[in-house]
């Protein structure tokens, strides 16, 4: 396995982590009331920087770990060279990525037209980029698996 | 899997160069192993740039290396 496919698999954990994390804290947040009251988008708008914080911090912190572990086990240095191949694979992730986060941009913009609550639908925005993330980066271990 | 039509024989024109492995020809042309070995089974098509230099690692023009399948 390469340096490029071990580096996604550790983003993919991260990131589902993570998720489950802010999802946790999120279902706290609603058994305990905070998003029936006034300052719900409030709440949710907090909650949303310190995701972005926390998985920025988790990811970088995450990546470092794993390759100070793999170059004592190994004893091979992670190569963060990057060709052409694996620019391509990168856009070719980001492109999922995207696809997967407008459809639910747009579903979530559709249900605010409906009338759902404003907080649901900030929440259901970074689902759809937590979903486009997970299926960017199954997609780029796709093609490294498959040459491209 | 997705092949491309573009081949080579990059394969045996290492053998005929020393038996050179894949991870000396990618750090003389400047790419990771993994790519070569992309390369050699015919699943990615290298830019314009990277089979030039492949060619030239080998000393031989770049129809000798590539060839394009019509079929």
């Amino acid at each position: 396995m390469s340096h490029q496919e071990k580096r996604i698999i550790v983003s993919l954990i991260t990131s589902i982590l993570v998720f489950i994390f802010y999802g946790m804290f999120m279902r706290e947040m609603y058994l305990d009331g905070y998003l029936s009251t006034q300052k719900a988008d409030s709440i949710v708008g907090k909650s949303i920087f310190a995701l972005i914080l926390l998985s920025i911090v988790v990811s970088v912190v995450a990546q470092i770990v794993v390759s100070i572990i793999l170059t004592m086990v190994t004893g091979e240095r992670t190569n963060f060279f990057s060709d052409e191949r694996d620019k391509l694979i990168e856009l070719k992730g980001m492109q999922i990525t995207l696809i997967a986060f407008s459809i639910g941009y747009l579903g979530s913009m559709a249900l605010l037209a409906t009338g759902t609550a404003a907080y649901l639908v900030f929440i259901l925005i970074i689902f759809s980029m937590f979903i486009g993330s997970t299926l960017g980066d199954i997609g780029r271990l796709y093609f490294y698996r498959r040459g491209f | 899997m997705g092949k491309s039509k573009v081949s080579n024989t990059i394969r045996r024109l290492r053998f005929d160069h020393d038996e050179m492995t894949q991870a000396q020809l990618a750090e003389k042309v400047g790419v990771t192993r993994q790519t070569i070995v992309a390369i050699e089974k015919a699943n990615y098509a290298p830019s314009l740039e990277l089979a030039f230099l492949i060619a030239r690692a080998f000393n031989q023009p770049l129809a000798e290396v590539f060839s394009y399948d019509d079929d």
